[in-house]
């Protein structure tokens, strides 16, 4: 078309003439800014044909574990776990690999993401040292050390290793930070980490584990570096032997903060295992000899948005002692002692450990402090000492390397304290669990901001796909909609998101959904479970049976039946003959009270399927001693919805 | 979890098993030792290996556990005098360098040496010499060697007796081994093969 064309002529003085007379309009009646809710309702635009165009949601979890230990970990290579961080990337990655046992494994389908997160204290002491380091091999102790291992006196050397560094007699060139050593681990470390990292298909991310344990009360804590490791590199693991480190989790916050800003790279820390801590983990009036206080609140919440409550060493969502009229509270307890069996657990410690308390009890201090300490989202992780992230009950990997699979590993004590009588046998070690992200993309920055707003879940070793959305306004027709999310967060906020300032005569109501693993096991039910502070300050708590399979209905006291089993035991089999392939669900409290505190979470439970045991007495041919669980309901456990008045 | 960094108290710690330290501790002093265990519940499995007890340490707190290591020690003694017989006799008074075998089940350490030209067997020793070549193997490997159900290259080959040392004198090891098979294979038995 040449410029001269009548068509062009016409376009043009088209064109002019609206444009004239829209600045006649705005001038003549000089309506001000416009308003963008008006100009949308005015010219509403129109949606592509596809419906998934345009989205900016999270649209899928992706699944992974933040805990993962291997040879580089001191209790890992004592007990004989040679992989090496990159052989658990490539294993998480898909990758068939022979184990620490000398046995093939892989997981069924890859996970998404992994964090090596080895113990910062003595990080690569084992390799270093078998290797024949000369700096460690010229001190007498060191040589000693090396020489009763190769002399066939491995226990002897592996419990002086373990006196001499709880004295703090580690010998020159042992792995400290600011040695050759320590730097050379953790280098290999985020190299590891560098090489796998692939956005977009699996993530890898630079990280490990402080790991204070003093008295043997478990504070442990596994942090995440954001970024890249040109920054990690900046800086070295921070450790809990003083005079470089410290067993105070308010000096790891202060690393943190140091990090930070050193390496322009964002962290977080998530802490594990209350449960070992004996009443330690959750503070409610003085932690290290200090009041609780208002920087202590802020602190802990900015530094640790999650917590690991489930792993193979228990789950820690709750406890029948302080959830009596939970009948599933009692799931995959580890409550005898603390982390070393030194001092065994008395009530009075659980309301200190266990995630929905610890929740509970940080509405209290929220109330008192102006912050919430314990305003954390849920992950699940594996805290496996063996290379390898193989949680499936089908396929589980152990704990530590003499817990790879074998005839003897569920006949045998994991852990046992002559002194205490406390005893915990192999066949309790759980084959949980996995964390599951709601990110935008499988990538360091996606999954870490995902984790920062808490808008994750725990699993125990399954992957179910759960969506949490709370709101004032869901309506039961939302639950008929094919793409929950959708409504979800149009209409709400998603989990580890607030609720706040109730419409007048309004009670939160909640959009819940989950779709069973494709490869695994039928859903059960769905649960909420509240927790609210009342009138007198005190806390409570209620679950609620909002979606289930099948024609069940709730008796007189309120419980919803079983579902039943399909289980074979001996076989170690199961059928989806009962169970529901989704679930979902509109639900509205119906005790609601604008002015108290509340938070709001789901559990989710599979159908049982056979545990572990199961499979190892049948693949073993072997006979579980009597008291072995070879079931299971596996379940998933998301962050809450917190409603602040 | 903190297996080692959690024990300041050391002793006292339940975590402290001494037979899976020791495994641990051989898996790093002779990588990949650890796959012998597998591959001895493997070899039973697959009806290779006799079915037995298991052969690690006794159960704490189960006072016939012990009773039955004994047990288990004798004849597993037994077995390993039986073998170091028909390796004097397949050596045939040629020299063999010294080696120790570890049971990695109980890790029984047991030391073969030369002593006045003659290859001597201490039972329960501390651990292996300097310069011995190390075979890792388990207590129903042994008593099917000496048994003669089993070879030792079969052995090797699934991966139930591995050898770590020189690799001229594991050669030499291997040898003695494989002609003990060889004799086997010829009818003749430890006692009337000529000196």
């Amino acid at each position: 078309m040449s410029a001269r064309s009548p068509l062009r002529r016409n376009l043009m003085a088209a064109l002019m003439g609206s444009l004239l007379l829209t600045s006649f309009q705005v001038l003549a009646q000089d309506a001000g800014a416009p308003d963008k809710a008006k100009l949308d309702k005015a010219h509403p635009s129109k949606p592509s044909y596809s419906p998934y165009a345009g989205r900016s949601f999270p649209t899928r979890p992706y699944f992974g574990d933040t805990h993962l230990h291997t040879g580089f970990s001191m209790d890992a290579g004592a007990f004989g776990a040679r992989l090496a961080p990159r052989d658990a990337y490539r294993f998480a990655r898909g990758e068939e690999i022979t184990s620490n046992s000398g046995q093939p494994v892989r997981l069924s389908r890859p996970l998404d993401f992994l964090v090596v997160a080895d113990h910062s204290d003595g990080m690569g002491f084992f390799p270093q040292l078998m290797s024949g380091d000369p700096e460690l091999l010229a001190t007498p102790q060191g040589r000693k050390w090396y020489d009763a291992i190769k002399g066939g006196k491995g226990a002897e050397a592996a419990i002086d290793i373990i006196v001499s560094f709880g004295k703090g007699q580690m010998p020159k060139g042992f792995p400290m930070p600011g040695t050759a050593a320590y730097r050379n681990a953790w280098m290999e470390t985020i190299k590891a980490a560098e090489a796998y990292n692939d956005p977009g298909r699996f993530t890898a991310f630079i990280g490990f584990e402080w790991t204070s344990n003093t008295g043997g009360n478990n504070l442990h804590r596994n942090v995440i570096f954001r970024g890249n490791g040109t920054q990690a590199a900046l800086v070295e693991p921070y450790t809990t032997l003083p005079p470089l480190g410290s067993d105070n989790p308010v000096d790891l916050w202060k690393y943190m903060a140091a990090t930070q800003d050193k390496t322009g790279s964002e962290v977080l820390a998530i802490a594990h295992n209350g449960n070992l801590s004996n009443g330690r983990m959750f503070p409610m009036v003085e932690a290290f000899g200090k009041k609780i206080d208002r920087d202590y609140a802020q602190t802990r919440a900015r530094w640790e948005p999650l917590y690991e409550m489930t792993q193979t060493k228990g789950t820690g969502e709750a406890h029948p002692f302080l959830s009596p009229n939970d009948e599933l509270a009692d799931f995959e307890l580890w409550d005898r002692a603390n982390l070393d069996g030194t001092v065994p657990k008395t009530k009075d410690m659980l309301e200190f450990e266990y995630a929905r308390s610890a929740l509970k009890n940080g509405m209290v201090l929220e109330a008192r402090l102006g912050t919430n300490p314990y305003k954390f989202g849920m992950i699940g992780s594996s805290d496996a000492h063996t290379g390898l992230t193989a949680m499936e009950e089908d396929n589980f990997f152990g704990k530590t390397a003499p817990q790879e699979p074998s005839p003897e590993r569920m006949t045998k004590a994991f852990f046992d304290n002559p002194k205490t009588g406390v005893r915990i046998m192999d066949w309790e070690v759980g084959a949980s669990g996995y964390a599951a992200v709601w990110a935008t993309d499988n990538t360091r920055e996606a999954i870490f901001d995902a984790m920062k707003r808490r808008e994750t879940y725990a699993t125990t070793g399954s992957r179910m796909a759960v969506r949490f959305f709370g709101g004032w306004d869901f309506a039961t027709n939302d639950a008929h909609n094919r793409l929950p999310a959708q409504i979800g967060y149009s209409k709400g906020v998603p989990m580890g998101g607030d609720l706040s300032a109730a419409p007048n005569g309004k009670a939160p109501t909640f959009l819940v959904a989950a779709l069973k693993d494709p490869i695994g096991a039928n859903l059960d039910r769905i649960q909420v479970i509240k927790g609210w502070v009342d009138k007198d300050g005190k806390t409570q708590e209620r679950v609620y049976d909002v979606a289930w399979s099948g024609d069940r209905k709730p008796g007189r006291d309120g419980k919803l039946p079983a579902v039943g089993t399909t289980v074979d035991v001996a076989n170690a089999t199961w059928t989806n003959t009962i169970g529901a392939p989704e679930l979902i669900a509109v639900w509205k409290d119906p005790q609601f009270d604008a002015g108290q505190r509340a938070l709001y979470y789901v559990r989710v439970l599979e159908i049982p399927t056979p545990r572990w045991t199961a499979y190892d007495a049948k693949r073993f041919g072997i006979k579980a001693l009597p008291e072995t669980r070879m079931t299971i309901q596996e379940r998933a456990y998301t962050s809450p919805i917190w409603y602040t008045p | 979890m903190a297996l080692v960094a959690a024990v300041p108290a050391a002793q006292s710690c339940g975590y402290h098993d001494p037979a899976n330290l020791s495994q641990g501790m051989l898996n790093w002093a002779y990588p990949d030792s650890l796959h012998v265990r597998t591959a001895v519940w493997m070899a039973q499995r697959d009806g290779v290996l006799a079915n037995g007890e298991a052969s690690s340490g006794p159960d704490a707190q189960d006072p016939q556990a012990l009773l039955r290591q004994m047990a288990q020690l004798r004849q597993t003694a037994a077995n390993l005098g039986t073998l170091q017989k028909r390796i004097v006799s397949a050596l045939d008074g040629r020299e063999t360098p010294s080696f120790s075998v570890v049971l990695i089940g109980p890790m029984l350490w047991t030391r073969f040496h030369v002593v006045d030209g003659s290859l001597a067997m201490a039972v329960h020793a501390d651990g292996p010499a300097v310069e011995d070549v190390i075979l890792v193997t388990d207590a129903p490997v042994i008593a099917s060697l000496a048994a003669g159900q089993l070879g030792p290259a079969e052995a090797r080959r699934r991966g139930l007796l591995r050898a770590y040392g020189r690799p001229q004198d594991v050669e030499r090891v291997e040898g003695a081994f494989d002609r003990i098979a060889s004799l086997q294979a010829a009818g003749v038995s430890a006692d009337e093969h000529p000196r």
